[in-house]
């Protein structure tokens, strides 16, 4: 069978790792699938509510998620957690095709913050007339790297980074140096040549060791602003 | 390698997954009903601007409706424009719906937006739609310990749905709703065995076809472990039913109430099951007076399960066919057969077109069997039907003209009207949508 249940051979007790959903990760752009148990979930959600919790948004305000249904792992725990602090979640997929939705999202509610923002969700809005430092003016903005580079230079939003190591997420706190790593879960080492490599410290669904995770960063032990102790990784 | 279970009692019928509620005689289900309605009422009224102002319109106050049937005979009806209107009179995203204090949102989704600016849906974080799609993913033949494979749109709120599967132990895999993650989907079929998939829609179909024949994978091997499949977005065409029962998979046509709730076929395959506790539906002409089983009227529904923004008497534009007999697979609620949309009926010389009329016709043609098209309909009434046809240029056996001329006499000879073929290439047509999905029916 797969990975997603343990088989019993006849009466007794098991260790069981039963999968609550299977997302995926990515190495070097590759897809592989990643399983993740209900306390999986769980765990990643008290470690991206203490990234929320860096900020102070206020319980009724609006948020917008842009995924796919395969970003599971990464974004279910975050619309947990902002379920927990009555954020209301708004979601559009992240797809070039998506700017009226987005557009539309963002004209009608009062978005604290938007997550999961592409180049490709970029490339469609670009595309459909709209300019995205325009739309996401005044508004935190967790890009992934590919568009974080390219909104680095706009003015008036307050840009963090979005960035997956393998199976482990990264984000930057209010105090953007550096995006935080869940370290209770995560422990993370840097191969001679600088990359990354990210093994798993408790029982998970699937679990990794020392998993080379295709990206080169430097980390930063030191206290952040914020208070968090873990490593912080920038590229 | 399986565990060992005993034996169901006797008391559980494990063809349900809902037993008491799937199948309640009619009188219990109308009393059902009433009790919802009842409690609804007052707090709809009171919490929707919109509701209120259309009871108050018709003079009418939730107190004065005591039954079902006086709900049946005076309630006033809202449709898709009075939200609209509400919402751009009053600056009001939730065009006046939202009947739960804004403490009580956990999200909210939105329409596709094929044909518009996509409306927002707020709820919970669990929908009556989840628990219809339970009852179909059970009936379908999944249970606990199983995998479902769930491709769909984050826009639908799936996320969370994928979630709540996992707390009756089932294991959902999402993966985006899009023919380039077909590759995914295949891999995830073959590792993980499962035993459902929500869903596929005429585009992943054609999709799977070009990835089948270009990779020479078996389908068969792929989709041995797939006890049933659900198909929505548009009706299912003749050739797609055929081309996927050769993949060794039975489909279930899922649709929705207005938004309100799912519809899911059974294995019976004679219409669509509603849940009728989660939705009141209701067959109506267009006065408002009840059309008998069997004849085609608008379906009208009014949400039972939905505490943040319930519809009320909503018109949902889609014509059907009901019956509220009991069906063989055992459930007592109403099926009813999807006839299409008003807004899409066209007719020509008289005569009323269907986009389903068109479907079998069109992809009987070699190179047009991707079954992209679109009606151009400047007005309701049409001299001659007008058709913009996407085609495959690699298949085509002659000239495009041929094939126009063709597909044009094939259309002729069947429908008994004038018919003007276009032809455009189909990565020139769906260029005019979404990615892999253009509008039916289209101005110009
Ligand atoms: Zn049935």
């Amino acid at each position: 069978m797969s990975a997603i249940s343990h088989s019993a051979a006849e009466g007794g007790a098991y260790p069981a790792r039963p999968a609550a959903v299977v997302g995926r990760y990515l190495i070097t752009g590759q897809f592989h699938f990643l399983p993740a148990s209900e306390r999986d979930i769980d765990r990643a959600k008290q470690a991206v509510g203490r990234i929320l919790d860096t900020y102070a948004f206020a319980r009724g305000r609006h948020t917008l998620v842009i995924s796919t249904l395969g970003d599971v792992v990464q974004m279910l725990p975050l619309k947990l957690a902002m379920v927990d602090r009555n954020l209301i979640v708004c979601t559009a997929d992240a797809s070039p095709y998506e700017f009226g939705r987005i557009r539309s999202m963002i004209g009608r509610f009062d978005i604290a913050a938007v997550f999961g923002v592409t180049a490709a969700v970029l490339d469609g809005l670009i595309a459909s007339g709209t300019d995205p430092a325009a739309l996401f003016k005044g508004k935190v903005v967790w890009a992934r790297p590919d568009a974080y580079a390219r909104l680095q230079n706009a003015a008036d939003i307050e840009l963090r980074r979005w960035i997956e190591l393998g199976p482990a997420l990264a984000l930057e706190c209010r105090c953007g140096d550096g995006a935080h790593i869940d370290s209770l879960e995560w422990q993370l080492d840097r191969a001679d040549d600088g990359e990354l490599l990210v093994s798993s410290r408790l029982d998970r669904a699937l679990s990794f060791v020392r998993m080379a995770t295709g990206i080169r960063a430097t980390l930063t032990r030191d206290l952040c602003g914020c208070g968090h102790p873990g490593p912080r990784v920038r590229p | 390698m399986s565990v060992a279970t005993s034996a169901p009692t006797e008391c559980v019928d494990e063809r349900y997954y809902d037993p008491w509620r799937e199948t309640m005689p009619r009188a219990d289900i109308e009393q059902f009903q009433q009790a919802r309605l009842l409690e609804l009422l007052p707090r709809a009224y009171k919490g929707a601007p919109l509701i209120r102002s259309t009871w108050e319109a018709a003079g009418l106050a939730p107190q004065d409706i005591r039954s079902l049937a006086d709900f049946k005979a005076r309630a006033p009806f809202i449709d898709k424009d009075h939200i609209r209107a509400w919402r751009d009179a009053h600056g009001d995203p939730m065009g006046g719906m939202l009947m739960a204090s804004p403490d009580e949102l956990v999200t909210i989704s939105s329409t596709s937006g094929t044909t518009g600016e996509p409306t927002p849906i707020p709820h919970g974080m669990y929908t009556a739609v989840d628990q219809d799609l339970m009852r179909g993913y059970w009936h379908m033949g999944a249970r606990p310990g199983d995998a479902i494979v769930f491709l769909m749109f984050t826009y639908r709120g799936g996320m969370f749905h994928a979630h709540g599967l996992s707390r009756i132990g089932l294991t959902a895999i999402p993966i985006a709703h899009d023919p380039a993650e077909i590759p995914r989907f295949v891999a995830a079929s073959r590792q993980f065995r499962p035993t459902v998939l929500m869903m596929l829609s005429s585009p992943l179909i054609i999709g799977l076809e070009q990835y089948f024949e270009k990779t020479g994978i078996d389908p068969l091997d792929v989709f041995s472990s797939y006890k049933g499949v659900m198909f929505g977005g548009e009706p299912l065409s003749p050739r797609f039913a055929a081309l996927v029962k050769s993949w060794g998979l039975e489909l279930f046509e899922f649709t929705t109430l207005g938004d309100v709730s799912g519809a899911v076929q059974c294995r019976m395959h004679d219409g669509m099951h509603a849940s009728e506790d989660l939705a009141l539906v209701e067959n109506l002409d267009d006065d408002g007076k009840p059309v008998p089983d069997g004849q085609i009227g608008e379906m009208v529904v009014t949400s039972l399960a939905d505490d943040h923004a319930p519809m009320i008497r909503y018109r949902t534009e889609d014509l059907v066919r009901m019956d509220h007999s009991p069906c063989a697979c055992g459930r007592t609620h109403a099926r009813f057969w999807p006839i299409g949309r008003k807004g899409d009926q066209i007719l020509v010389d008289g005569r009323s077109i269907l986009p389903r009329d068109i479907q079998p016709l069109v992809e009987a043609e070699h190179e047009t069997r991707s079954c992209l098209f679109q009606i151009i309909r400047p007005q309701r009434d049409l001299a001659a039907l007008r058709l913009r046809v996407g085609y495959e240029p690699a298949l085509l056996q002659g000239t495009a003209d041929g094939l126009a001329a063709r597909l044009s006499e094939r259309l002729r000879s069947a429908l008994n009207v004038p018919v003007q073929v276009e032809l455009t290439p189909c990565d020139e047509l769906l260029k005019l949508g979404p990615p892999h999905k253009i509008p039916r029916v289209t101005r110009q």
